[in-house]
């Protein structure tokens, strides 16, 4: 029986996160973009992998590589207004004119999205970062009592290169959590 | 087999009566009644009273902690206050002292020196979901020429906001 058991339960009630990501900047031609109010924003990591077996029986794994990463950040933007509306459906964030068109061919346009939320016990925060992302969401917006907002999720690209802060060994993004708490 | 010091009632009331002493009564040099049947107001014009309506921190629920801010207006003299500026000023204060993510909670099993217990908080969060912001706040008028105003906090312990705990001590 291993002896190293010495904890049930919780290790650290003080890092318990609550609460939503409560401060969501976009960053795109060297200026800031707050896309205000983002309840229920998730972000996501997600990685794959390829388990190879062998032949013996039963067959047991023998191999396994990762095969993907990627980050992606979804929510729901609040404020409408013709900057987050132009993000929304994947234009530029400079937007100075009130009409979005739809439909018509254009650029890509690539922003580094940061968010960050507070550690309740002690304040300090919780940040993330994408370098390097595209809106992949698509835009609707309803109608009803409460403030209704439109679906917003930013998929990160690689950004090896470095156009957008990257680098070889932070290629996505990066999650920054503070040290467990006394 | 009793809950834990952090989970206890008592312990839980003390840390918040020490919270608002250290960061309202004391910096701001306002009395405040902590559950003293023997409080005297007769000499005082601005006195607070610290009543808990329920208990539920630490045991999956919300402790519900009441406020109530007493000045004395005096009738029509100048010396009152009549209109209640110093009755705003003291919530304002004591508003400032509970905007705070968390409370520290303590063991007072020796009450002349409290324990810190490591990784206890309580969290100051109302109905709404929204962080250090009071549940209610009610001017309730006057009553023998003492204008009262009573806010109401919701507390809830920071181990209980975890989904699932697999062990529960």
């Amino acid at each position: 029986m291993w002896t190293g058991f010495t904890k049930q339960g919780g290790v650290d009630e003080g890092a318990y996160l609550v609460g939503d990501w409560s401060e969501i900047v976009a960053r795109a031609g060297g200026e800031n973009y707050q896309l205000g109010n983002c309840p229920e924003g998730v972000l996501e990591v997600s990685r794959e992998y390829y388990m190879h077996e062998d032949t013996s029986l039963p067959r047991k794994v023998d191999h396994i590589c990762p095969i993907r990463v990627g980050m992606k950040f979804s929510g729901v933007l609040e404020e409408i207004h013709r900057r987050n509306v132009s993000l929304l459906v994947g234009q530029t964030l400079a937007n100075t004119d009130s009409y979005v068109y739809i439909g018509a061919m254009g650029l890509n346009y690539f922003y580094t999205l940061r968010g960050r939320r507070n550690r309740c016990s002690d304040n300090v925060a919780v940040e993330f970062c994408i370098w390097k992302c595209m809106s992949t969401n698509l835009f609707s917006l309803g109608g009803g009592d409460g403030a209704q907002g439109s679906p917003f999720e930013a998929t990160g690209i690689d950004d090896t290169d470095g156009d957008y802060g990257g680098d070889a060994t932070n290629p996505l993004g990066y999650i920054w959590s503070p040290a467990p708490e006394t | 087999m009793a809950i834990p010091a952090r989970r206890q009632d008592d312990n839980q009331e003390r840390s918040i009566q020490k919270h608002i002493k250290d960061n309202f009564a004391t910096p701001n040099a306002i009395t405040v009644n902590y559950q003293d049947l023997t409080f005297d107001v007769s000499s005082l014009n601005l006195w607070v009273d610290i009543t808990f309506l329920s208990h539920g921190a630490g045991r999956k629920g919300e402790t519900m902690v009441q406020f109530d801010v007493y000045s004395r207006v005096r009738g029509k003299q100048p010396s009152g206050d009549r209109l209640m500026t110093t009755l705003k000023d003291a919530v304002q204060k004591l508003i400032n002292a509970m905007h705070t993510n968390c409370i520290q909670v303590y063991d007072f099993a020796d009450p002349t020196s409290p324990a810190l217990i490591s990784k206890a908080k309580l969290m100051v969060q109302n109905s709404g979901g929204t962080f250090r912001e009071p549940e209610s706040d009610q001017l309730l008028g006057l009553e023998d020429g003492v204008a009262r105003r009573s806010l109401t906090y919701r507390l809830r312990m920071l181990e209980d906001a975890s989904r699932a705990s697999s062990y529960y001590d």
